[in-house]
């Protein structure tokens, strides 16, 4: 169906009357009711608006209102890269071209999403492949300030190397954008967004620490041009390494934000509501290394009760190696605590043993044997239950000595957060070791209990 | 059975009904219009909302709290004499307060309810205030966006048809939005705000340049001492918008500070505040691609609007001068109302249909190796897109015999998805195959009541799953009730009493604001009134409050202004 018959009017260019047939047929398709006719209602309305009967430039409709006057150029070029990928579904640039693709029988569906895929890279070159420099001249607005901006940005490009040095000089075109009107924002917000997208050096994934100076003009920048809104917009920047290079120092900005607002809030900052130690997702990888403990950890800083098979799932190995699996994972102290309980469990088992006469164990003797046990089973199920709480701390420890170490990219924050116990070389010969005493201790323990009680037959 | 609209703000709350001739005020048992959104716990236990627990703020800072607005959809509360609130609960107090003036006036119980929010909260923010409202005892099934309830409201007022542009600054959140108002429709093009920028912080910039200028840290203060530096900060930011310079004078520890502020020192020192005004206001014109010429008025509403900053950058960035709405502080609550006229679908509304839009972007984070964490957003419904909306998107595996897709769903403008805000993921198991080969069709669908429905089908083996994510509310059901119950047992006094509480929260908010001299006389003024109080004598009692009121006005008249 075209979108002139769902209007139920002929074809025009005629803002008022497309209007007027969309406003009485949407009291008929309220969009509560039928939520599907409101949608093609609404699409029908866009096709209507955007189409023309020959190739001209720019519509009308835009600047209906304006009482006829056409908008200034920069403007223009504002609106009209607007158009193809916003959020409702508007009619391809295209749509603006041949009226014969128009005609009615020509168009059979208005499944939207025809405009999103190729519509944005065939406009946004236009705008942002030619070099900053060049593209300022033209800026023909009456005000001049405009062009006292786009001036001065331009100074600023053509110095390749200090682009990003020359502080008073940002100050001073910042101080100036503040005095532009809303239209002439738009225009020095692209201009600003190319020449960053050009500009900014890349490194920014793989540096340990990001340039301070730089960072803070990017983040300055952000909050007065709203930065983010022009790296997500695919008809200002073309998909690619340029947009994402500018999304990734915006990132970088927000982590730096974070970063400074944890370390002013003090201790506070670092616990989550639940009372759980805070540890920020994009830290979670690096810090708690464990897919298990990771799992464990999501669930708890949702509030979520730990399910039996998530709990299990790092539990299972700490039944059986306490000591080992509480070095490996992080808690040192714990694997001490469960290794001091399972030697003691020993020794009770040995000193019970010694005990035993020919004919078997007397009752003080079993009574030894079962206490034995019982010591065992506890350091067993104290690794258990609290291994992810020790593991848990210790990574919040270290989120905390990266933020105060200043570091704000992965790469920085990496060998910080990853620096763990169980990393380290010696601890591999620890763990073997206390993988042997737990192994003997459990088997002597359980083999004296097994003879007090006369169970190995 | 009546329609209620309420504008729960961070400073000041309202309830408005929606009758045969439109939207209509409803009146506090003090008989103003405007309940502050404070609470405090009185000393036998009773609750005490709006201007008496505003006054307590300064007296007994640890039983009372305000702006509480700003915690909602976190675990944040306070803690009001040995007891822990939720923003929730505390919210639901205020709401319950304001249900209860409405069925004082209207003599029966409230329907229906339209409950106004933000343009930038998000999905845990929404479900907050529904819990509110529900722990309130208040059926709410939608929500409407502030500057849509605004603009519904100043589209209603006005009889010219064109596009107006509405610029509401509250308490704590500053919205924008786009409206047209053509043959009967109002349209709204577009809306953006920023959910954590108000006259609340303007405020705190007072409060401290004050503060620095005494060489004073504002967090190391005491709790009675910061609150009665920010009624002071408060008051001179009122004063600073008729006068040039404003004095004040507050105690802190044992010292009397006073100074002036100048009106130009102030603006100056709001500067960045200022800014962040601009970058909601650009995106909303941008996004609902209207030539900032053919905007045919600019219309400014909430109270913070009243500062002479706020319109000087609006006529810098349009070239001319703002309309000041008559009623900024009413419009959003009478814009609510009207919604929910709308809603019930009103006889007096049965012309007027309103389009809205849905103010942020809905997408899913998929797997991009460029991506410092490998994952980019996907958006599937852009922001400001009209409602009620469906988009579809199919997303592939990306590695060789993965078992399942998961599917996250973000709400917010950032390309990285760990900047967003995550509404919840599912889950869709997938035949193991070679990367790429096994995919998922996602559908999200944004209703008019702000509900998304996410649906996933898997390609090949057309299992489906579905999920509708405003239906879950932040807290469990059984948390709800408790919580429920735990609050139907702090009651509030007889409506008949809030008058008298209101008076000695303020005389004693008075005494502690004043100094010697002054004290004693509020002293005397005050054992008076509670002496007559206690003998019960209702008659005398009225003709004493209204003694009382008066002798307070009188000397918060010649308050020493320097």
């Amino acid at each position: 169906m075209s979108p002139w018959d769902a209007l139920g009017i002929a074809p025009t260019t005629d803002v008022r009357t497309i209007l007027r047939a969309y406003a009485e047929r949407l009291r008929s398709t309220r969009p509560e009711d039928d939520p599907v006719a409101f949608q093609r209602l609404i699409e029908a309305r866009e096709l209507a608006l955007a189409w023309r009967p020959a190739p001209v430039d720019e519509d009308s409709g835009k600047a209906d209102a304006s009482g006829g006057k056409a908008p200034p150029e920069a403007e223009r070029d504002a609106t009209a890269q607007e158009t193809p990928s916003d959020s409702s579904p508007r009619p391809p640039s295209r749509w603006r071209a041949p009226a014969s693709a128009l005609s009615p029988p020509g168009r059979r569906d208005n499944t939207p999403p025809r405009w999103r895929a190729p519509v944005a890279t065939p406009i946004a070159p236009t705008q942002n492949e030619a070099p900053p420099p060049v593209k300022l001249r033209d800026a023909t607005n009456d005000g001049g300030r405009l062009a006292t901006f786009s001036a001065r940005l331009g100074d600023l490009a053509a110095a390749t190397d200090a682009t990003f040095r020359d502080l008073a000089a940002w100050r001073a075109v910042l101080d100036l954008a503040d005095t532009l009107s809303l239209a002439e924002r738009e225009t020095a917000r692209g201009e600003l967004a190319a020449l960053l997208a050009e500009r900014l050096p890349e490194p920014v994934r793989e540096a340990s620490r990001l340039d301070g100076d730089l960072l803070a003009l990017v983040d300055r920048l952000d909050q007065e041009f709203d930065l983010a809104r022009v790296a997500n917009d695919a008809r200002r920047l073309p998909e690619g390494p340029r947009r994402t290079r500018l999304a990734d120092w915006l990132a970088a900005c927000a982590s730096e934000r974070t970063m400074a607002k944890r370390r002013a809030g003090g201790r506070a900052a670092y616990r989550l509501a639940n009372g759980l130690p805070l540890i920020p997702p994009e830290d979670r990888q690096p810090a708690l290394a464990r897919a298990d403990l990771m799992a464990i950890y999501e669930a708890q800083a949702r509030g979520q009760k730990l399910s039996l098979r998530l709990a299990w799932r790092g539990a299972w190995m700490a039944a059986l190696f306490p000591g080992v699996i509480s070095a490996a994972r992080d808690a040192p102290l714990l694997a001490l605590a469960a290794l001091g309980l399972e030697t003691t469990a020993f020794i009770v088992a040995v000193v019970a043993g010694s005990q035993f006469s020919e004919a078997g164990a007397d009752a003080l003797g079993r009574i030894e044997a079962a206490a034995a046990l019982a010591i065992l089973v506890a350091a067993r199920l104290a690794a258990m239950s609290l291994w992810p709480l020790f593991a848990e701390r210790r990574a919040a420890t270290r989120v905390r000595r990266a933020d105060r170490a200043g570091y704000s990219t992965p790469a920085g924050r990496r060998p910080i957060l990853s620096r763990r116990l169980g990393a380290h070389p010696f601890f591999g010969l620890l763990e073997v070791l206390v993988g042997f005493v737990d192994l003997t201790t459990s088997l002597g323990v359980i083999g004296v209990f097994l003879a007090a009680f006369d169970l190995a037959k | 059975m009546a329609i209620a609209g309420i504008d729960l703000g961070t400073t000041n709350s309202l309830i408005a009904l929606w009758t045969d001739s439109g939207p209509e005020l409803v009146a506090n048992a003090l008989g103003d219009t405007l309940t502050p959104s404070a609470v405090s716990i009185a000393e036998d236990g009773a609750v005490l909302v709006g201007r008496a627990a505003a006054d307590r703020l300064v007296t007994h800072p640890d039983r009372s709290v305000a702006s509480f607005k700003r915690w909602m959809g976190s675990s944040a509360g306070a803690r009001l004499a040995s007891r822990f609130y939720r923003a929730e609960e505390l919210s639901a107090l205020v709401l319950r307060s304001l249900k209860e003036d409405a069925e004082a006036r209207t003599g029966g119980a409230i329907a229906e309810a339209v409950i106004s929010v933000p343009a930038y909260f998000s999905d845990p923010q929404r479900k907050a205030t529904l819990d509110a409202a529900r722990l309130a005892g208040i059926a709410v099934e939608r929500l409407v966006n502030e500057p849509t309830a605004a603009a519904l409201a100043h589209g209603l007022d006005s009889v010219e048809e064109g596009r107006f542009l509405i610029l509401d600054l509250g308490g704590g959140t500053f919205d924008v939005s786009l409206l047209h108002k053509f043959e009967g429709v109002m349209e709204v093009r577009a809306s953006a705000g920023d959910s954590h920028l108000g006259g609340d912080d303007f405020r705190d910039v007072l409060v401290a340049l004050i503060a620095q200028r005494h060489g004073v840290d504002p967090d190391k203060l005491a709790r009675t001492d910061l609150a009665r530096l920010m009624r002071e900060a408060e008051r001179i930011k009122h004063a600073l918008t008729a006068q040039d310079r404003a004095g004040y004078e507050v105690e802190l520890g044992d010292e009397t500070r006073n100074g002036e502020v100048a009106r130009a020192e102030f603006e100056e020192t709001a500067q960045p505040l200022l800014r962040r005004l601009r970058a909601p206001i650009e995106r909303t014109v941008a996004d609902a691609r209207v030539d900032p010429h053919a905007i045919d008025q600019i219309v400014l509403v909430g109270g913070a609007t009243r500062m002479p900053m706020v319109r000087t950058l609006a006529a810098r960035l349009f070239g001319r001068f703002p309309l000041a709405h008559p009623r900024p502080d009413h419009v959003i609550a009478l814009g609510a109302a009207a919604q929910a006229g709308l809603k019930a679908r009103h006889a007096a509304l049965a012309d007027v249909v309103m389009t809205d839009v849905c103010p942020f972007t809905l997408g899913v984070s998929v797997r991009d190796p460029s991506a410092p964490d490998q994952r980019t957003m996907s958006p599937l419904i852009e922001r400001n897109a009209v409602v009620p909306i469906s988009r579809s998107g199919r997303y592939y595996t990306t590695a060789d015999n993965q078992a399942a897709i998961v599917i996250e769903v973000f709400q917010g403008e950032n390309l990285r998805p760990a900047q967003n805000i995550k509404i919840g993921e599912l889950r869709m198991p997938v035949p193991l195959a070679p990367a790429g080969r096994e995919g998922v069709e996602v559908r999200f669908t944004y209703d008019v009541n702000g509900a998304l429905e996410v649906e996933v089908v898997g390609e090949s083996s057309g299992q489906r799953e579905r999920r509708v994510f405003r239906n879950e509310a932040n807290l469990s059901a059984d948390e709800l009730d408790k919580r429920f119950l735990a609050l139907a047992e702090i009651k509030a006094p007889p409506r008949d009493q809030a008058e008298n509480r209101a008076l000695i929260a303020r005389a004693e908010r008075l005494y502690a604001e004043s100094l010697a001299a002054q004290r004693e006389h509020i002293k005397r003024l005050l054992s008076e009134f509670e002496i007559a109080l206690a003998d019960q004598q209702l008659r005398e009692a009225t003709i004493l409050r209204a003694r009382f009121a008066e002798d307070l006005d009188g000397f918060e008249r010649n308050w020493p202004t320097l």
